[in-house]
């Protein structure tokens, strides 16, 4: 859903209160960098939420320290972000505000803060160490020096997004407003070029419609295009039916 | 509140020890004060265990109560409380200082994952949403032993007294329930510009009754 400007402004009690959805954070951050008087009253706002929270208290079950420690041992921590190297890269706003769609879900461009940023980060991957492998690859595209963002229809009047980096070979599809599948049915992502067809992995759908960011590596520097195509669930080898939405990387 | 949280009032309060912040790895640190959580995450990000161990032990409770308020199961509870600190672990690099408090991170971190847990389950059960069947009263009294967060409660409902009534219902669905804004324009059947501009009008209502800073 697409809000305007004026309501965005008072989006920020809901943005603090967690009660948007995940395409109206994406939106409602995006309209943060545009606003002047919104940052601060988001991270007001925020905090006034936070002191909601700090004023419950229940003790943890003891035993339950002694397994988050034993996990946390077993779990890679995160390096700090080369936040100022990406967005100085990105500085362009069109393109900049574009990426934002794919950045939010990955939080390599943190708004407001770590905390909201990658809380959508968590929220999209279930599997922290996949997510971890995920984000850096996809933070690797979006903090190359030539990426830049294409983007295409899909069914529907499904918005599609890349973010391509020749340099690195690699590209990074989103996409909003995105129709579920058929039943036993999944959307499939491919590369296609002059010599066929070849997959990028299945694409996995939000309830709200959007798409997680998805890598691609081996992309050819010509004539390379993003497909997608509704296939059996598991994926095919080969596209099985006509794509959906096709977006060529390369002007 | 545990003893430890006491003690570490006392120190803050006490004078500017900064101990543990001389060659600190961020340089955009401000001065922490020992033992704060500011202080403890800023090790937690350079994989101090112990430090880990020690915010633990000042905000687990209030991680596990706030998200034991939103999910009320105890066995999820505990599972998102896990999530919670995990993500902490992972995560302590990204937090920053300057934009605003640990305590915010920590408990923004914390709602968000207690809240995505709430629509999971509403995912699961094919976002049927039981109008009505969750109690969503504020349920002041919950058992705590915690003095300080007992104290904050005493704020926080003296504050959420004094809102509206449609602030409060607003601010109480989306904030302690989980609900989107758009499941509380339903829940109350209000239209949905007005529970956006209730939220807002409370959270800077309560912002301004308990002195928030950013």
């Amino acid at each position: 859903m697409t809000t305007s400007t004026d309501d965005l402004h008072t989006l920020t009690g809901a943005y603090a209160a967690h009660a948007l959805t995940h395409e109206e954070v994406v939106e409602f951050e995006a309209h943060l960098r545009d606003c002047a008087s919104c940052p601060q009253e988001t991270r007001e706002l925020v905090a006034t939420a936070a002191r909601l929270g700090q004023a419950e208290y229940d003790a943890p079950p003891p035993e339950l320290k002694a397994r988050i420690m034993t996990e946390i041992r077993q779990t890679r921590q995160l390096p700090p972000v080369g936040l100022h190297a990406q967005v100085v890269d990105l500085d362009e706003r069109r393109r900049s505000r574009l990426l934002l769609g794919v950045a939010a879900a990955v939080a390599a461009l943190a708004i407001i803060g770590g905390g909201i940023s990658g809380g959508i980060a968590y929220r999209a991957h279930q599997d922290a160490q996949r997510a971890e492998a995920r984000e850096a690859a996809v933070a690797s595209v979006l903090s190359a020096p030539d990426a830049r963002t294409v983007t295409a229809s899909g069914p529907g009047g499904a918005h599609g997004t890349a973010v391509v980096s020749d340099s690195r070979h690699a590209a990074v599809f989103s996409a909003s407003s995105w129709p579920a599948p058929a039943s036993a049915k999944t959307w499939q992502l491919w590369v296609i070029d002059a010599t066929g067809a070849h997959s990028a992995g299945l694409l996995t759908r939000r309830g709200d419609g959007t798409i997680n960011p998805t890598y691609a590596k081996g992309i050819p520097t010509a004539g390379a295009n993003f497909g997608v195509t509704l296939e059996p669930s598991g994926g095919s080898k080969q596209p099985t039916t006509k794509p959906v939405l096709l977006m060529p990387l390369q002007s | 509140m545990t003893g430890g949280q006491r003690r570490l009032r006392a120190v803050v309060g006490s004078s500017a020890q900064h101990a543990h912040s001389e060659g600190s790895a961020h340089a955009a640190v401000p001065v922490a004060a020992a033992g704060t959580p500011e202080a403890l995450i800023a090790h937690v990000a350079r994989g101090d265990e112990r430090s880990f161990e020690q915010l633990y032990d000042e905000v687990g409770g209030q991680v596990h109560g706030l998200v034991r308020r939103v999910l009320r199961d105890p066995a999820q509870s505990e599972e998102v409380t896990q999530e919670v600190f995990l993500e902490i672990w992972r995560t302590a690099s990204r937090f920053d200082p300057s934009r605003g408090r640990a305590m915010t991170w920590v408990m923004t971190i914390a709602h968000a994952r207690a809240v995505d847990r709430v629509r999971s389950a509403q995912a699961a059960t094919d976002r049927e949403v039981r109008v009505g069947q969750r109690d969503y009263d504020v349920a002041y009294d919950e058992v705590s032993e915690a003095v300080e967060s007992r104290l904050e409660r005493v704020q926080v409902r003296r504050c959420l007294d004094g809102l509206t009534a449609l602030q409060r219902e607003s601010l109480t669905l989306a904030y302690y329930a989980g609900y989107t804004y758009n499941q509380v324009a339903d829940l109350l059947s209000v239209p949905l510009g007005t529970v956006k501009t209730r939220l807002r009008d409370g959270l800077i209502r309560m912002r301004d009754c308990m002195g928030v800073e950013a």
